[in-house]
């Protein structure tokens, strides 16, 4: 009985630690912009479909996935504050409410390397958005 | 009793003295010359943007990634724009005008902190 309660307060704090921990910021593209770039892209570098977007359509999905990013965010800050309250809380009880946000951290992996093809893309098509 | 009220005033005032946020910062310089070749800017004239430049020609001078941590659990967690300021300051010690491609890790605890938040940046510098 006391080691099936001290095996799901382990589970709780391991969860809670896993949930908790910061995440390092996506990897920074290489430089294919500044004047002192070791690489060119090219329309070619880029695929078919992305190649046709032209600059008004890709200045909205930039913007429609930052807002996305930004909600995100603010989804994985409120449940690292409902992380915390749970840790205050303690017991196996809290264990439902743990969060380990790790829809939201990939999605922002997907956006983050998304929004950098398109960066590109539109320094590649000369678009006047930064 | 009252033995301990000293004791414990001292220990609250060093709790609370040590509220408020620390950072670090790393740079991978892309030009080996930048920090010494530019003269320092100043940080709020450093600018930051999510995206990149794409309408004025710019010199890579390095990436710059910059660690805010809190100090105690009682403090609030960095936000962007600590972040920012930071990266400001780091990009202005090189010499840059601009920081662009900035991207943001996810606030948490780390090691060393209750609150950790890592931000990225790309330190670039006009061509005049």
């Amino acid at each position: 009985m006391r080691s099936a309660t001290s095996a799901k307060a382990l589970a709780l704090i391991l969860a809670l630690a896993g949930a908790a921990c910061s995440t390092a910021a996506p990897p920074l593209p290489t430089d294919t912009t500044g004047v002192n770039r070791t690489t060119t892209l090219s329309l070619k570098d880029f695929a078919a479909e992305d190649a046709a977007l032209p600059c008004e359509t890709i200045a909205r999905e930039r913007a429609d996935l930052r807002q996305r990013v930004a909600e995100a965010n603010g989804t994985i800050e409120e449940n690292r504050r409902l992380n915390q309250t749970a840790l205050f809380l303690g017991g196996a009880l809290a264990l439902p409410v743990v969060s380990m946000n790790g829809a939201e951290k990939d999605f922002m992996v997907r956006a983050q390397n998304r929004l950098d093809v398109l960066s590109k893309l539109s320094a590649v098509k000369g678009c006047r958005v930064g | 009793m009252k033995r301990l009220i000293i004791p414990a005033a001292m220990c609250l005032a060093m709790a609370l003295s040590a509220c408020g946020h620390r950072s670090s910062y790393e740079v991978a310089v892309t030009d080996p010359n930048a920090p010494t070749r530019y003269p320092s800017n100043h940080p709020a004239a450093v600018e930051v943007f999510e995206g990149d430049v794409t309408d004025r020609p710019y010199v890579t001078l390095g990436d710059v990634t910059v660690t805010v941590s809190k100090n105690t659990i009682f403090d609030s967690d960095p936000n962007h724009g600590e972040a920012n300021a930071k990266l400001r300051a780091a990009a202005g010690n090189m010499g840059a005008d601009a920081v662009v491609l900035v991207r943001y890790g996810a606030v948490g605890i780390s090691f060393w902190s209750w609150g950790t938040m890592e931000v990225k940046g790309r330190a670039i510098r006009y061509v005049r």
